[in-house]
């Protein structure tokens, strides 16, 4: 983002940001703390912004990613109910492989195993490299926004979420990606053969 | 936000793309989350100084919110310049309302007491419609309870608590033996000295009365009320009193009667052994305040002679519903109510000839239930955020959390200010204000373990 970006001091132009970026901010949130907790900390996060809208500077980053770097630093102080959710997550793992032989043409299966392994994975990652992955991955911020959300350099960034995601695979390294691709490649072919 | 599932071709689907499928199936946030953040903002926003350009007749020019400059900054120097220039050339008057005026810090609210854990500990009372309190005095207050309702619905045994010593012990009243009904649509109980109050009740019969006590609630008995009151009424308006003999009751007909949807004042000037019907031409069905002076003022119509004649008063669009009102004086009252954009709040500087919408800014989404206005200016408004009609959220299938609201406003409503609660007292709803004066306020509130008084002095 350049210099070109807008500033967000004035009233109106807050107004605006706030509708263009709160349902996004307060999905993240959502995602990460369970939505329990979204509505408070979402609301904080954009009475914060507005508190300190005179702070923004525009050069430095878009207003996208400095109101995910005001939600990041809110939700650090909710690491363990993220935790806590992700473990809880992680837990239906077991009881779901124990009840269920996967079927190689159910994608709703395939989903509901991929999703406890993905919840004991980022359970497990670092929380700093957590962070930086899910607003990646998430919030869809490329590594220059998130450097100027979370205040560090790119080089850390970059150095951060490629370790995430090694050790994300380290993690998935005995899940069966041919087996999940194969069930969509299955899923495909029949919607084609349908529609042929 | 993130990418639908399965749209990306399959031979890179790697597990960055597990991540984004991951809890990819959260809702959008609910209206009642949009509210939220819009209060959180207008409360960081009700801190900036709003000023208001006014004409001689006090019409608003304009107005336009300002971050509050510090002291002495370039910014203070430059608007006090700017102020200084526009009442030098008697363009017009300059108003600056907002904290950055005279809210120097939020008021601070301390818990008295639990009006009488004893007995609420196997029945603990709730908040709901019809609970109230009144402090004629510092040290005299009651409180109108109920334990909650029984099976269907059906409201349960009137109870008035009276406390004579600053809310530390409460004593139940003696009520007359068939008030054991209370429809809960009755204002607050109305004093006219610290002994001397009156209160609407329903009975068994389902027929509405007035109740009195004359020797400080430990007795209650019931007087002579207008005819239409005990069977034809449908809603009670409310009843004010400017002495033990001289008090005005509003209510409509109801559904089924020849006058069905009318609204009649009541007016009696004998202790109640007369009453006059006096037909008027509109109410919101809030509340009516009266003044020693002839003034009666309710939302949608006034009067000047102690309620014998009504006028229609001049409302702006949109205002419908049942609204509270307090006034702080006999010219200025403010009233709120819920409409279809949330809280609405409306105020009158000319005796309720006529009322405008006031900017409400700071207030959090949800109900004012009550409003409790000491001067012309200064008013309290509290509630509860559950009370917003249709946006209850059930985020995660928890149940919802209600949060109290507890206000101040020191520009009659135009901005407010929210309150600080007493910490660790698990309050989630807060019923209405009761102000002896200005300074001395009691508010009766809901915790989670039952009702709880609370105290403020500025």
């Amino acid at each position: 983002v350049g210099p070109s970006a807008p500033g967000i001091a004035d009233r109106r132009a807050f107004e605006r940001c706030f509708e263009e970026q709160f349902a996004d901010v307060h999905c993240f949130i959502a995602r990460r703390v369970g939505t329990a907790l979204a509505d408070d900390l979402a609301a904080e996060t954009f009475a914060t912004a507005f508190r300190r809208r005179h702070d923004f500077d525009p050069s430095v980053g878009s207003p996208r990613a400095w109101l995910f770097g005001i939600a990041s630093n809110l939700l650090r102080n909710h690491w363990r109910a993220e935790q806590h959710q992700l473990e809880l997550d992680a837990r239906l793992a077991a009881d779901i492989e124990r009840r269920h032989t996967p079927s190689l043409s159910d994608d709703r299966l395939s989903a509901s195993l991929i999703a406890p392994r993905i919840a004991a994975a980022l359970a497990d990652i670092v929380v700093e490299q957590r962070e930086v992955l899910l607003l990646h991955a998430w919030a869809e911020l490329s590594h220059e926004e998130i450097a100027s959300a979370l205040g560090i350099p790119a080089g850390t960034v970059r150095s951060r979420l490629s370790r995430a995601r090694m050790a994300l695979r380290e993690r998935l390294r005995d899940f069966d990606f041919e087996l999940w691709v194969f069930a969509d490649e299955q899923t495909t072919s029949q919607e084609g053969a349908e529609r042929a | 936000m993130s990418r639908p599932p399965h749209k990306k071709e399959l031979s890179v689907l790697d597990d960055l793309d597990l991540v984004q499928l991951f809890r990819s199936n959260i809702p959008e946030p609910s209206t009642d989350a949009w509210a939220r953040a819009r209060a959180a903002i207008d409360e960081v926003s009700a801190k900036d100084v709003m000023v208001a350009l006014t004409d001689q007749a006090g019409t608003d020019l304009r107005h336009e919110l300002f971050e509050a400059p510090r002291r002495g900054s370039r910014r203070h120097i430059v608007l006090r310049c700017a102020v200084a220039a526009v009442l030098a050339a008697g363009l017009a008057t300059v108003v600056v309302i907002g904290q950055g005026g005279t809210h120097a810090e939020r008021p601070s609210w301390r818990l008295v007491s639990d009006l009488g854990q004893a007995w609420q500990v196997s029945q603990p009372p709730t908040l709901h419609d019809g609970v109230s309190l009144t402090c004629p005095t510092e040290s005299t207050c009651y409180a109108r309870v109920f334990p909650p309702p029984g099976p269907g619905g059906v409201n349960s045994t009137l109870s008035i608590e009276v406390t004579h010593d600053g809310g530390t012990t409460w004593q139940p009243s003696d009520l007359p033996a068939d008030v054991t009904q209370d429809s809960g649509q009755f204002g607050p109980i109305e004093c006219v000295s610290e002994d001397t109050c009156m209160t609407l009740v329903s009975t068994t019969s389902w027929n509405y009365e007035i109740a009195e006590t004359t020797d400080g609630g430990q007795s209650w008995t019931t007087m002579a009320g207008p005819a239409p009151l005990s069977t034809q009424f449908g809603v009670v308006g409310g009843l004010s009193c400017t002495s033990s003999t001289s008090c005005v009751l509003i209510g409509s007909y109801a559904v089924g009667t020849t006058q069905a949807g009318r609204w009649d004042a009541e007016v009696t000037t004998n202790g109640g052994q007369n009453w006059t019907a006096v037909p008027m031409p509109a109410s919101l069905g809030a509340t009516v305040q009266c003044f020693t002076g002839g003034s009666c003022i309710t939302p949608g119509a006034y009067s000047t002679n102690g309620g014998l004649s009504w006028s229609q008063a001049s409302m702006p669009p949109g205002v419908h519903g049942a609204w509270s009102m307090s006034c702080g004086d006999s010219s200025h009252c403010v009233a709120s109510g819920l409409g279809s954009m949330g809280t609405q709040v409306i105020v009158t500087t000319d005796g309720g000839q006529t009322w405008t919408r006031a900017l409400a800014r700071g207030l959090p989404p949800g109900a004012l239930v009550t409003v409790t206005c000491t001067t012309g200016t200064w008013c309290w408004g509290s509630g509860a955020t559950l009370l917003t009609l249709g946006t209850v959220p059930t985020a995660g299938g928890r149940p919802p959390q209600s949060r109290p609201v507890l206000q101040s406003t020191n520009n009659q409503g135009q901005t407010w200010l929210g309150a600080q609660l007493p910490a660790g007292a698990g309050i989630t709803a807060v019923g209405n204000v009761s102000c002896s004066s200005s300074s001395s306020c009691y508010a009766i509130a809901q915790s989670h373990s039952g009702l709880v008084l609370l105290s403020y002095e500025s």
